[in-house]
């Protein structure tokens, strides 16, 4: 508990119980059972894209190539199964397409020594552009057979939730409970000490921007079982969300600092004010001024309490 | 610096190889009207792709820069739709684009954000903005004197192509022969020797983004007058364009490397793409692949050499690899 009061967690909880607040006053279809699970599958896509982001700039770097490599897992998922791959299999070639796509940004910018942000800009354009050469800019339908991956329930839950509130679950056990999270969070904050200390930096980098790839992914497949076709299109901007996330969960861009916890509310929290304005039928411009407005402040505010806690220190 | 030169030679090499390719492909490439063609389609590209310079030279980065593109369009069409002069149109295009470029300088130097994730915020912000102010609505039906900015040609050469080379020029020489220019390098090289050595690096820090955003404003008005109408999603995804144009041409976007030259053969390269893809055959579909590619390709060649430095070095890098 302790180390989830450290990252801002219980202002991130107030800040939820304050959106919560309003958009159960605005709309009062807002606070039943139906609405809300039902907003938990948006819920989970954006927090999903958010994990892997937040692993990545747990090492100092980013990844911008998430959106696309959503596009291109679905073009994968949906051109296997036409090609009549059976479907688990498929979800396999897709997920496989992830952690290469990652490997290839995690080997640019650990091997080749390049900054993140270049190559996954380059391979944001690249594998987007692989995406609709491929598919031929048209959608592609995916069988009925793999429907519940994202229309489906486990009980009363969202297919989306129970596989994303497990993937958060799973890393961050092994962010916080094995050396693994210890690495990285050393290379995060300083690469040449990681070095020194025997860490083997350039495995765990790749490893980080490889299960970035693998989360993206895996939410292309679930969108696009949501959603029942694949299109090159989808995820466009997802990269801003997902850095949106990360921050305002409590990341420092400059590594070293993340909050896994705190991104999973900050999901929530970003989706809930974006389903509630639009059920408020507030235009998504002012949408759009108010998500970039809560970045800034958001990032403004943690380097506020960093700043203090070097003064009490 | 060193970077920056063996990046010119790899793009020159590349043309060089494209040409040939041509050459022997496709002769019909090599006329007056094409290459007119490609300079005028580079040449919203290059000047702002020459603002984008200033602000990754001091370290910075500016994402909003399609937002501010789109924008300052909006800006000279209604002013030209106002019937106003030309020199009031470009004006206000320019200071709009000033404006922003300060607001941005200023969140992100003030308030002491990462340039990345501050530019970003403003851009959704800024986008918002404008489609609440404009409606949403497209421009369209500019008077025809002002359309002469975008599509008159002098001595049959576009006029777009001409301010190219003026705003190449002065860049060029704002960056290597004016103490202000070389700031720019000092503060992204190291901000904490330039502070001791007299600059004001917060000064400098916003001076750049004001520049790009004035080149942005520039590039806006040609791009209104080229076209004769504007959408309100103008610029979508143009950041990504300037900062690949940079990068190719060898700036460095941790600060103090490239420069006017690199950054125009990489802002042709990239703008001139689409119209290469058409020659060589390739479906449009495959721009951006093509496009990802070579940024990939260009980035990680200029690498290598930085590479055999570390391994002469090691620092024990080695070391810990293998264990």
């Amino acid at each position: 508990m302790k180390k989830l009061m450290k990252n801002n967690f219980f202002i991130l909880i107030l800040v939820l119980i304050i959106v919560m607040a309003v958009m159960s006053g605005m709309s009062d279809y807002f606070l039943t059972a139906d609405y809300l699970l039902n907003a938990t599958r948006f819920i989970s896509e954006t927090s999903m894209i958010g994990l892997g982001m937040t692993l990545v700039i747990l090492t100092g770097g980013i990844d911008l190539s998430v959106g696309s490599m959503m596009a291109l897992s679905s073009i994968c998922l949906g051109l296997t199964c036409q090609a009549g791959v059976p479907a688990a299999l498929a979800v396999l070639i897709s997920l496989a397409v992830g952690a290469a796509g990652g490997a290839l940004n995690g080997y640019a910018v650990c091997k080749m020594n390049l900054p993140a942000l270049i190559v996954t800009l380059a391979t944001m354009g690249l594998f987007r552009g692989i995406a609709l050469g491929i598919s031929g800019g048209s959608a592609i339908p995916v069988p009925d057979a793999l429907y519940f991956l994202g229309q489906g329930n486990v009980g009363p839950l969202p297919m989306q939730l129970v596989i994303t509130t497990g993937a958060y679950m799973i890393v961050a056990v092994f962010i916080y409970k094995s050396n693994f999270g210890v690495y990285l969070k050393g290379i995060g904050y300083n690469e040449e000490v990681a070095v020194f200390s025997g860490i083997k930096v350039t495995w765990n980098k790749v490893k980080a921007y490889m299960l970035s790839g693998f989360f993206a992914a895996l939410l292309g497949i679930l969108f696009t079982c949501r959603v029942s076709s694949a299109k090159a299109d989808y995820g466009n901007n997802y990269e801003m969300d997902a850095i949106t996330i990360a921050v305002f969960g409590g990341a420092s861009l400059a590594g070293g600092k993340v909050s896994f916890a705190g991104s999973y509310i900050a999901a929530i929290i970003i989706v809930l004010i974006r389903l509630g304005l639009t059920t408020a039928a507030i235009q998504t411009e002012i949408q759009s001024v108010i998500i970039g407005m809560i970045l800034i402040l958001a990032v403004a505010f943690n380097n506020f309490v960093a700043s203090r806690k070097e003064i009490e220190i | 610096m060193y970077k920056n030169r063996k990046a010119i030679k790899a793009l020159l090499i590349f043309y060089i190889m494209i040409l040939g390719v041509m050459v022997i492909k496709e002769p019909a490439f090599f006329s007056f009207q094409n290459a007119v063609d490609i300079l005028l389609n580079t040449s919203t590209t290059a000047i702002a792709a020459l603002g984008m310079l200033c602000v990754l030279l001091v370290g910075d980065i500016d994402v909003s820069v399609g937002a501010i593109l789109a924008a300052c369009c909006t800006v000279t069409g209604i002013l030209a739709k106002e019937g106003l002069p030309m020199v009031v149109v470009i004006a206000g295009a320019l200071a709009v684009g000033a404006v922003l470029g300060t607001v941005n300088g200023v969140v992100v130097t003030v308030f002491k954000l990462d340039a990345i994730v501050a530019t970003l915020g403003l851009l959704s912000i800024y986008r918002g903005l404008l489609i609440m102010i404009t409606k949403g609505s497209w421009i369209n039906g500019l008077p025809a004197n002002i359309l002469k900015i975008g599509q008159g040609r002098w001595l049959n050469i576009p006029i777009p192509v001409y301010i190219m080379a003026a705003v190449a020029a002065v860049m060029w020489f704002i960056l290597n022969r004016t103490e202000w220019g070389r700031n720019f390098y000092a503060v992204g090289s190291n901000s904490d020797s330039a502070r001791l050595g007299g600059i004001h690096v917060k000064a400098t820090r916003i001076t750049a983004f004001v520049v790009c955003g004035v080149l942005v404003g520039l590039a806006a008005v040609i791009y209104t007058t080229r076209y004769g109408g504007i959408q309100s999603n103008t610029g979508k995804g143009w950041e990504m364009t300037l900062i690949s144009s940079a990068v190719v041409g060898g700036a460095s976007t941790v600060g103090g490397e490239g420069d006017v030259s690199g950054v125009f053969l990489g802002a042709l390269l990239v703008s001139a793409l689409g119209t290469l893809l058409v020659f060589f055959g390739i479906d449009a579909l495959w721009e951006q692949a093509v496009q990802g590619l070579i940024i990939f390709v260009s980035v990680a060649s200029y690498a290598v050499d930085f590479k055999k430095l570390k391994q002469r070095l090691r620092l024990g890098k080695g070391g810990a690899k293998e264990s």
